[in-house]
């Protein structure tokens, strides 16, 4: 018994071999060379303005919250689903006279108080992506006070004015080469 | 092997968790994590139970690592250090604080295990049936303990509309206006408004 | 139908849960269809539909005991507790209706949260079942933790329910270890099915387990009274309390200080009654009993005493009621820790007691910031001469926190204090009686603050509803002090309903 789920854990093994052993293989076969452009986060595309690390919008963790909660709630369907069909046929676990509208009671009274949930998050807009727009509270954006973001122009000036500052670093001995 | 196997899973779950303690940055702490579920989900396969094992997987790894991924980006914790100047007690105290802390729960799960000379009983389960029979499991879950089950949904709808609660702004604040009420971002305000 | 019939025969026995739970998903629904608006109506519904619950309950009262689904006992315990929080519940809803400061939040969720907590407190109280005793706890701290973050600008709110959530999910988790070493050392999650073996074989009682290895046992009853000890807020488990209960919105902090914490107690004292002192649960726990009973002396001496001193100190009347409730929980757990029958209605007696007085203490908390703006103890100077009504109310409740006469909290106190002597404890009352002593000072102050000052001249600002409520519940404190006998009937139909005999010492 031990045994039935080998597979999954030969499975996951080579799976996490193969991704170390691909990228043990490819830092060995790989010529060695830096140079600028190279080591550009996109080689080819737009240069990076400021960092990788920005806080994101709290409606993301809104919505993972449902989403954790309907996730659980798989997690007690699967076992309604599977004895759903026995308890109807009356037959296996859950054989037992007329047991089966009972559990199918039960499954829809759970889904249905689940669904109130979602109503609930649904009606009070947290599943609208752009909040403002929807609301009695919008207003036009003459009205509004200014928005602070972060302007480009400006985030590119400080750029240059760190660069500027900075001693400029050697070129690579071998792109010299 | 199997046992083997339980004891090599048991001391890589340990370490992913010792990681996520020591990590410097959270999101390395969210990826250790992230190990340490793997390896419970494989106890439980061991323990012959692949349902517990696929909702570990589900509900744990998946859902609830997205959600602390989320977490740690809206709190935008680059590093560690940045969080040094508010805590309370120096960094040495603090270690020394967990340390003892686990030392001791370590200390009594040990004493509880060493003293243990009866065997664990499972009374629920019907006789000649297998722990890992799901049916069974549902059987149970949907006669004997349909009350449990029901109050569960009660509690997740709660959880629910607690989270919304606390997640969200101020009524009447929608994201635009917050955004504009807050001083947060360092840049100054230029006379060209930038749209979103 | 054969074996439908039994389920659905027990589905009557839980018409009071069934309308609670049926009264939070209209709520929900309403608050949906008003969007926002007019949420007062949410308010009186509520009002209503525990009108209603608590008129089941005081015909389940009156009906013999007996058990639904196998795990949600009906008896007079469990039902003494469902009223109780009916009542409070009823009194934190009427709070905040008639609180000025919560217009601007919507309060939809807030009745709705309420009500589930109410769930919660419903199953914690009345099951033997440690999975539904886990999920009602689980309940009624989720929707706290939500509560206590309610005002969403303050910032204090929202460090309130950050560290209810984290010291919550720690004693959780804690709590659940336990139970989850009770279950394998026994095989069963029943608390009656613990106390003895199971004829088939399928159970083994705690005490054979105990026989055979005593210290995983003492973990595992350790673990799970930890987790008791937190909703209590008894020593050491007590850290959050004081800022969770400031964080809190008024309403939300009276709520957590009684119906909460009686709550916990409830589940506390069904917990040590079937697994220690109910008939049939055999001799060989009872050596074991006197340790636990022994351990829980010495907390009850230690939170009473760290409660009181600390109160001595505060400013905010919020945080010295906090810490007084803290102390509240040391001196309800002296009769638990007794260990007998007349010590667990001396216990229940003391908690009816402790839910009049703090309702009453917590409405006046809410009158005064009502009035002032402030929670400060030195802002009440002179408001007992403006506002002569709601303040001797408030000082018949600090007499009666204090513990002196005519009122239910010397009678309570006079209880515990008798059952430890009796049962020999005399060093605990002696802790107690010298911590009554304390605790005069720092109630006397706030008593001092409202009489001995100077008047102020300000107009007066009137919450008629508030006063009635204060009013009321200080007519309460006095009359259930000097007639306390059905109260006492009442409490003594509890240790009877958990199979706790009488003479057993």
């Amino acid at each position: 018994m031990y045994f039935d789920y080998l597979n999954a854990l030969v499975f996951a093994a080579v799976g996490f071999v193969f991704v170390f052993a691909n990228l043990i293989l490819a830092s060995v076969l790989r010529p060695k060379r830096k140079t600028d452009v190279g080591l550009e986060t996109y080689e080819c595309g737009e240069e990076t303005i400021g960092d990788a690390w920005i806080q994101f919008d709290i409606r993301y963790y809104t919505v993972a919250l449902v989403y954790v909660i309907f996730a659980v709630e798989i997690a007690f369907l699967f076992p309604w689903a599977l004895v759903l069909g026995d308890a109807v046929a009356n037959q296996g676990a859950a054989k037992g006279a007329g047991i089966g509208a009972f559990v199918l009671l039960e499954g829809v009274l759970f889904i249905v108080i689940l669904f109130l949930g979602l109503a609930y998050v649904w009606a009070k807009g947290d599943l609208d992506w752009v909040l403002s727009y929807r609301h009695s509270t919008y207003q036009p954006p003459e009205l509004r006070a200014k928005i602070n973001l972060p302007q480009v122009k400006e985030i590119e000036a400080a750029q240059e004015a760190q660069k500027a500052a900075e001693p400029k670093p050697a070129p690579d001995t071998e792109e010299a080469a | 092997m199997a046992e083997t196997l339980f004891y090599l899973l048991g001391a890589l779950a340990l370490a992913f968790a010792v990681g996520v303690v020591r990590a410097r940055m959270p999101l390395f702490s969210v990826l250790s994590l992230l190990g340490s579920f793997f390896c419970l989900s494989g106890i439980y396969l061991l323990l012959g139970f692949p349902f517990l094992a696929a909702t570990q997987l589900l509900v744990y790894a998946g859902a609830i690592m997205v959600l602390f991924l989320f977490v740690i980006m809206l709190l935008n914790l680059g590093d560690e250090a940045q969080l040094e100047r508010h805590a309370g007690l120096s960094l040495s105290g603090r270690r020394l604080f967990v340390g003892g802390t686990a030392a001791a729960l370590l200390g009594i799960v040990g004493l509880a295990a060493a003293q243990m000379n009866t065997t664990f009983v499972a009374g629920e389960v019907p006789q000649g049936r297998a722990l890992d029979d799901l049916p069974t499991l549902a059987g149970l879950l949907f006669t004997r303990y349909m009350l449990p089950f029901e109050a569960a949904s009660l509690l997740l709808l709660a959880t629910m509309v607690g989270v919304i609660v606390l997640a969200k702004r101020q009524r009447g604040t929608s994201a635009v206006e917050a955004e504009a009420e807050a001083p947060a971002l360092p840049a100054p305000p230029l006379s060209s408004g930038a749209p979103r | 139908m054969s074996e439908l019939s039994p389920y659905l025969a027990d589905l009557p026995r839980l018409a009071p849960e069934l309308l609670l739970t049926a009264l939070a998903l209209i709520v929900l629904v309403w608050d949906l269809v008003l969007r926002g608006r007019d949420s007062r109506k949410l308010g009186y519904l509520t009002l209503f539909g525990l009108v209603g619950t608590g008129w089941l309950l005081v015909q389940q009262w009156h009906a013999p005991t007996s058990t639904a689904f196998g795990m949600v006992v009906i008896d007079r315990f469990g039902t003494f507790f469902k009223l109780f929080t009916v009542g409070a519940l009823a009194v934190v809803t009427l709070f905040v209706l008639s609180d000025r400061r919560e217009k601007k939040h919507g309060v939809g969720e807030y009745f709705f949260l309420l009500i589930g907590a109410a769930i919660g407190i419903f199953f914690m109280v009345s099951t033997n079942n440690l999975v539904l005793l886990m999920l009602g706890l689980e309940l009624l701290s989720l929707a706290s933790y939500a509560l206590a973050g309610f005002h969403k600008g303050s910032k204090r709110s929202a460090e309130a329910a950050l560290k209810y959530i984290v010291f919550g999910g720690l004693s959780a988790g804690v709590m659940l270890y336990g139970i989850s070493l009770l279950y394998g050392l026994t095989g069963t999650i029943d608390l009656a099915a613990m106390g003895r073996n199971a004829a088939d074989g399928s159970s083994i009682s705690l005490a054979a387990q105990f026989t055979a290895s005593p210290v995983p046992v003492a973990i595992a009853v350790v673990l799970v009274l930890a987790g008791f000890a937190y909703k209590i807020s008894v020593v050491p488990f007590h850290f959050w309390t004081p800022d969770v209960y400031e964080g809190a919105p008024t309403p939300v902090t009276t709520f957590l200080a009684v119906a909460s914490k009686a709550a916990g107690f409830a589940a506390l004292l069904r917990f040590i009654g079937a697994l220690f002192m109910a008939e049939g649960v055999e001799v060989a726990v009872s050596a074991y009993a006197q340790r636990i009973g022994l351990l829980l002396a010495l907390l009850a001496a230690i939170t009473m005493t760290l409660g009181n001193l600390s109160a001595l100190r505060q400013t905010n009347l919020k945080r010295l009621l906090a810490y007084s409730s803290i102390a509240h929980a040391g001196y309800a757990l002296m009769g638990v820790a007794v260990m007998t029958s007349a010590g667990f209605s001396a216990s229940i007696f003391y908690l009816a007691a402790y839910y009049l007085m703090n309702l009453g203490a917590f409405g006046f908390l809410l009158f005064f910031e009502g009035v002032t703006g402030s929670e400060d103890v030195d802002s009440l100077k002179g408001l007992g001469w403006r506002y002569p009504l709601v303040s001797c109310a408030m000082v018949v409740m600090l007499v009666s926190l204090t513990g002196l006469p005519p009122t239910v909290g010397f009678y309570g106190k006079y209880l515990l204090f008798y059952e430890s002597v009796d049962a020999g404890y005399a060093w605990l009352a002696v802790v107690a009686a010298l911590n009554s002593v304390v605790s005069l000072f720092y109630y006397f102050r706030v008593a001092k603050a409202l009489f001995l000052t100077t008047v102020e001249d300000k107009p007066r600002v009137l919450q008629p509803v508030l006063t009635g409520i204060i009013a009321v519940l200080a007519v309460f404190t006095i009359v259930t002090g000097l007639f306390n006998r059905p109260l006492q009937e009442w409490a003594n139909a509890g240790p009877a309903s958990l199979h706790i005999p009488a003479a057993q010492k």
